[in-house]
């Protein structure tokens, strides 16, 4: 059966609920933080039994590590109702059983050491490792996770993983440097970064994806935020997705954001394994939709993909108006000459916006993808 | 002779300041503790720039968020906008963004910068082609008219500075990230002459143009036009062996690189500074890291500190 047009998606975080991080800390919760768990379980038709659980947990003194996993999957719960309830058609645990993006594989991987937080912006920071021997994988670090998810949710699944060149170049490298032959300091990074980029590709995400499929998952997104970064790289970026899925048979989507897309073209062409580009556009546009007209390469190109539309800004907390996330869509349609093509989703990952914030926008992105769909009878 | 280091940009924030900034951030810290954690950044800061031979002191910007930040939310005309990717690095800025005439006293600066009142200092500034280039431009239509512009707001910004500030470094990561890719057009160079001699009039402390991120051999003829006391150079990505004299200018020599933890030895360092002297023939130098540390923790920040100071005194015993 033909998918509706333009189906709705999660992209990777939503923020952790403050009792789930408090807990996790071994801090104390506050009546407020358990009132606002009673509300959104109520809001989300969380179960009693899930309720009175995580209750429970939050009760006690001390968590143990089996206590905490626990924690991390009630949390796991609690996303997938409010996804569900939003209304989106593919859903996953906004990564509340990852501590962070970068920092979740590094963790399962070693060879690296962490240093301690460097800025993102403002006053965002993020735990960044050096890579500081051979990187090896301790085990595949999605599988209990979705094994957890398919449980618990009707809906299709979509896995975000933090790609390899994003793992990369988000890494200081430490032992690929020590390894190259002294001279040219430039390209002596260069190439310590692509050997540990295609090694990260083949020995981490790979059997990462392996195990994944194997345990039944149909739709991987890899997240790729640093591609773009190193406009010289992005033959690199094309060359680590294509060793990271090589062999395996899978939907694929890629998720970048934050760059210059321009930079992306024609090499992006040649991962033939990518079914749909998940992009951030809606942080770029203005009243003319000038974040949307770089998908006019894509339809140069003749992509014969899909692309996972940013509709909505992930950085504020203006709620965008059904209205104007259709005239987006439309937009976006229109550019690439078919409809079918495009599936929503938020710009990025929701993290840094509260719950409430977030519902809000996916549920006027879900009425915006309705409005769409009027359009097309 | 004494061979100092410098540091060029923004400086890492310890694990406390990163705390209570987010604490601030979320309401539950006020801006009295704020204060105290930068107060106590900026005391660890001077102390070891005492120390390791840092002269003079930079503040490493600790109260700045980003580059343009200062201005954009002080500047009439200009408001700060989408964050945007701060060249090839996995952090970012908000993006300056120019809506109408620029207007400024400049005063608001001595709400930004840290010193100890007396002391000799050094202000780091965003350099105005590099400020211009990173703006969306919704006014002026074009660099011609944009960068004077900037260089106004930047030269009213100067005229604030204490007497203490010895001298005013203006990084230009830009200039040397563009000519590195052949970016940099003749009308470029013209608005950048034009922008510094507008700038440089009201300097009286020493200037200097700190560039980083490309090959400073790229651009070196041209830039030895601008009536500056020194140049950065990222000896990160600049070939020392492709340098040619700096005709007497002063020299900040980036060589620890500050987007990799792998600490450099000082015998590195030293090795490298020695090769890169031997070219441009500067008397009067600084050892420093190519660029903002702040893309390093603190702990392999000062750690490159070090190193730096150790080379530098490798240096001293070298030259005799």
């Amino acid at each position: 059966m033909a998918e509706k047009l333009f189906p709705a998606q999660e992209i990777g975080s939503l923020a952790k609920p403050v009792w789930h991080v408090k807990k996790i800390a071994n801090r104390a919760t506050s009546p407020h933080d358990l009132q606002l768990l009673c509300q959104w379980a109520g809001q989300l038709a969380v179960s009693n039994e899930t309720v009175s659980e995580t209750e429970t947990l939050l009760a006690k003194q001390q968590l143990t590590a089996v206590d905490k996993e626990r924690m991390r999957q009630l949390s796991s719960i609690f996303v997938v109702k409010l996804f569900e309830q939003a209304g989106l058609d593919y859903v996953y645990n906004g990564e509340q059983t990852r501590v962070e993006m970068y920092q979740h594989p590094i963790t399962y991987t070693d060879g690296f050491k962490f240093y301690g937080e460097v800025r993102s912006f403002d006053n965002k920071y993020y735990l960044k490792a050096a890579c500081v021997g051979q990187p090896q994988l301790q085990k595949p670090y999605h599988t209990d996770e979705f094994n957890f998810v398919k449980t618990i949710s009707t809906k299709q699944l979509k896995v975000p993983i933090t790609g390899a060149y994003t793992l990369a170049d988000w890494s200081f490298n430490e032992h690929y440097l020590k390894r190259q032959p002294h001279g040219n300091y430039r390209q002596a990074s260069r190439e310590a970064k692509r050997e540990l980029a295609l090694d990260l590709a083949r020995d981490i995400i790979r059997p990462n994806i392996k195990s994944l499929v194997e345990a039944g998952c149909s739709f991987i997104q890899i997240d790729e935020p640093a591609a773009a970064t190193h406009p010289d790289d992005v033959p690199l970026i094309v060359e680590s997705f294509n060793e990271s899925v090589k062999g395996i048979g899978c939907r694929f989507s890629v998720h970048i954001c934050f760059s210059d897309y321009q930079r992306m073209f024609p090499h992006i062409m040649e991962m033939k394994k990518c079914g749909m580009f998940t992009w951030e556009f809606a942080n770029r546009d203005d009243n003319n939709r000038a974040g949307y007209k770089i998908l006019e390469l894509f339809r140069e190109h003749n992509y014969p993909g899909q692309i996972g539309l940013g509709v909505f800004n992930v950085h504020n907390d203006e709620i965008e108006q059904p209205e104007l996330i259709r005239d987006r869509i439309l937009f976006a349609a229109k550019t690439l000459g078919d409809p079918a093509k495009v599936y929503v989703n938020p710009d990025c990952g929701l993290r840094t916006r509260t719950w409430e914030v977030a519902f809000a926008k996916l549920q006027n992105m879900v009425a915006g993808a309705a409005l769409a769909r009027q359009e097309f009878g | 002779m004494a061979i100092p280091c410098t540091l060029t940009g923004i400086h890492p924030r310890s694990s406390e300041l990163i705390r209570v900034s987010r604490d601030h951030d979320r309401a539950r810290a006020d801006a009295s503790a704020l204060e105290r954690g930068i107060a106590a950044d900026y005391a660890r800061l001077e102390e070891r720039q005492a120390k390791l031979g840092f002269a003079p002191a930079a503040d490493g910007l600790l109260r700045w968020q980003d580059l343009f930040r200062p201005f954009s939310e002080n500047v009439k005309g200009m408001r700060h906008g989408t964050l945007t990717r701060w060249f090839e690095n996995n952090t970012f800025f908000r993006q300056p963004v120019v809506e109408n005439d620029l207007q400024t006293d400049g005063s608001f600066i001595s709400n930004y910068l840290l010193h100890q009142p007396g002391k000799p200092f050094k202000a780091v500034l965003p350099g105005p082609y590099t400020f211009a280039v990173s703006a969306e431009d919704r006014h002026y239509h074009g660099l011609g008219k944009l960068l004077p512009a900037i260089a106004e707001i930047l030269a009213a910004t100067c005229r604030n500075l204490p007497a203490a500030c010895q001298a005013v470094q203006f990084n230009e990561p830009a200039i040397a990230y563009n000519a590195a890719r052949n970016l940099l057009r003749p009308a470029d160079w013209e608005a950048i002459m034009a922008g510094y001699a507008i700038l440089l009039g009201g300097i009286k402390a020493k200037a200097y143009v700190h560039t980083y991120f490309g090959d400073f051999a790229a651009f070196a003829s041209q830039i030895m036009e601008l009536p500056v006391d020194g140049f950065g150079i990222d000896l990160t990505e600049t070939d020392a062996q492709s340098l040619a004299s700096l005709a007497g200018k002063e020299a900040i020599l980036g060589l620890a690189d500050a987007r990799n933890s792998l600490v450099e030895t000082a015998d590195n360092l030293a090795s490298r500074a020695a090769t890169a002297l031997e070219k441009i023939g500067s008397k009067r130098f600084y050892l420093a890291p190519n660029c903002d540390l702040e893309f390093l923790p603190l702990s392999i920040a000062e750690q490159k500190m070090e190193a730096l100071s150790k080379a530098a005194r490798i240096l001293e015993a070298n030259h005799g």
